[in-house]
């Protein structure tokens, strides 16, 4: 009785679980941007959207990511933005819309974009001043 | 009399000139900071022969132009530690050696070997392995990299850097090296009139070669193996492809050739062979793409509607699964004199060209771009009939794209 409970209930948690929405990894060096079609290979500017469907969009560079949602004309606030933390282990994400940044030509990032995000202002604060440039939100980037 | 006075003058000032030019030729052996202290001593055109055996050091700066040849088998190794040479001087020439194992930094990229500024730089004839970047040219011209095997065994590493890697350049020739393991096997970022010529770039993450706003540059009979993606060229104008191979790219967001933003570009003679897309082109401006032989590729070709004024003439198309995907009507691009294994038309006048167009866009082509998870659904019974019904009655595919003069037997390219 108890073991064909278990049976029955696997598969509908697996089921629920497969449905949350939320940040899924990114697998480097084999996903590809859909914006610029470049394979991810660098996980400090990785970056995703999930829409309110739960559709999945990955990025190689934020520039990458903030440019697919001005062009496709997306609704920000439907979204769920994620971007890799710059001084963390890969598929260590914050969010978007709260993450400070910072440009910088050093970052060299994929497409250029040079941004680098940040949990917060006292965590970016040693990357501004040695890199001598200011500490930016989610809308000045573009 | 007096001209054989002159003569002996000359001569002898030929032979001194030759004394001071050839300068003198250093030997250098294992020990603390060998080589660093030979270049102190060096003075302007010296030769130092580096002499067999193992010699840790880094941050090696070369800043007077010399020769520096290894003899036998010559290991530098930088312990992980830094930057391994560092050649700012003009005319300076690198052979002969292994160089290994820079250090690892998210901060800064570590390079086996950087040009930095200079001009008619060599290096060749090297081993250049298990470093982050191999041969990193920041801002040079007239620098030659030649002949040399460029490899990095950690394949998943993610803060892997490029095997040869150029920040700005001009009149560059990156020939006949082996590339393998890096990030990209070569990255051009600002670089122009350069010349990428007989390399061979295999199994690196993410592209055999990859330009960015790179112009005016030509690479020809390089082979493209088991890279994440062959070639891509992005936001570049001008840049010729001539005899190359791309083969086995294989993947989900694997090309062999990848095209965006890029205009006035040729495409001639290349193989592309088993790849999952073999060319994929995103606005794509004016490119010429002729006598190519596209094989066994999952797509031929996917051409995305930002694409135009393209033309694509006398290739052959042999046995993929799909000639042309599009997600539009492509109707400012030709198509000319190619050769399609699946035209079944007729030549009633003999002339070797079919009498019928051939239409390269299936219709599954048109499904599967519309809705990629459609794929499963491939070579089932149910696409079969679709496929039958839109012969007959073309309702779907892009009726404009089409080749006119379809040629009925395999082009010899």
């Amino acid at each position: 009785m108890k073991s064909s409970c278990i049976v029955l209930l696997l598969p509908a948690i697996m089921l629920l679980a497969s449905c949350t929405r939320g940040y899924k990894a990114i697998e480097y060096s084999s996903d590809g941007c859909a914006h610029c079609k470049m394979t991810i290979v660098d996980a400090r500017y990785g970056a995703e959207i999930v829409t309110d469907k739960g559709k999945v969009y990955k990025f190689d560079d934020i520039l990458c990511l903030k440019q697919y949602i001005n062009e496709n004309k997306m609704e920000e606030s439907k979204l769920m933005l994620f971007v890799e933390k710059y001084s963390a282990a890969q598929n260590d994400v914050t969010d978007a819309k709260q993450a400070v940044y910072i440009r910088h030509e050093h970052f060299a990032t994929p497409m250029n974009g040079n941004y680098a995000a940040f949990v917060s202002v006292e965590e970016a604060r040693p990357f501004a001043d040695s890199l001598q440039s200011d500490i930016l939100t989610w809308n000045d980037i573009q | 009399m007096p001209i054989t006075g002159t003569k002996i003058l000359f001569a002898f000032t030929a032979l001194f000139l030759s004394c001071v030019c050839m300068g003198k030729t250093i030997r250098v052996r294992p020990g603390n900071n060998a080589i660093k202290s030979a270049i102190a001593s060096a003075t302007h055109g010296d030769t130092i022969i580096i002499s067999e055996g193992t010699y840790y050091e880094h941050d090696v700066h070369v800043t007077k132009k010399l020769f520096i040849a290894g003899e036998g088998n010559v290991v530098v190794d930088g312990q992980r530690k830094s930057e391994i040479f560092v050649l700012v001087a003009n005319g300076t020439v690198l052979q002969g050696l292994t160089i290994q194992n820079t250090g690892i930094s998210s901060m800064q990229d570590m390079a086996a070997v950087r040009i930095q500024n200079a001009q008619y730089v060599t290096v060749r004839n090297n081993k250049i392995l298990d470093n982050t970047y191999g041969v990193y040219v920041q801002n040079g011209s007239n620098c030659l990299v030649k002949d040399n095997i460029i490899r990095s065994g950690a394949v998943s590493e993610q803060n892997s850097g490029n095997g040869v890697h150029v920040w700005r350049g001009e009149h560059l020739r990156i020939e006949g090296n082996r590339i393998a393991g890096h990030r990209d096997g070569i990255y051009l970022e600002f670089v122009i009139n350069s010349t990428i010529h007989r390399n061979i770039s295999e199994k690196n993450l993410r592209y055999g070669l990859h330009f960015m706003f790179s112009h005016d540059d030509i690479y020809s009979k390089n082979v493209f193996t088991r890279n994440g993606s062959g070639v891509a060229v992005m936001f570049s104008n001008r840049v010729t492809m001539t005899g190359n191979v791309f083969k086995n790219n294989w993947g989900d967001a694997a090309y062999g050739l990848l095209l965006k933003e890029i205009t006035d570009g040729t495409i001639e003679g290349n193989l592309f062979e088993r790849n999952t897309v073999g060319v994929y082109m995103e606005g794509a401006t004016r490119i010429h793409t002729s006598k190519n032989t596209f094989q066994n590729n999952g797509w031929a070709m996917r051409i995305q509607a930002s694409s135009s004024n393209g033309s694509f003439t006398e290739n052959n198309f042999i046995s993929n699964s799909f000639d042309v995907a599009t997600n539009g009507t492509m109707v400012m691009n030709v198509f000319k004199n190619n050769y399609w294994d699946k035209y079944d038309g007729y030549d009633l006048d003999k002339d070797m060209i079919g009498d019928i167009p051939y239409y390269p866009v299936s219709l599954y082509a048109v499904v599967t771009e519309k809705v990629p998870t459609a794929m499963i659904l491939y070579r089932s019974f149910l696409t079969d009939i679709l496929d039958k019904v839109e012969k007959v009655m073309p309702s779907i595919i892009p009726d404009q794209l089409k080749d006119d003069n379809p040629v009925m037997k395999k082009l010899r390219l």
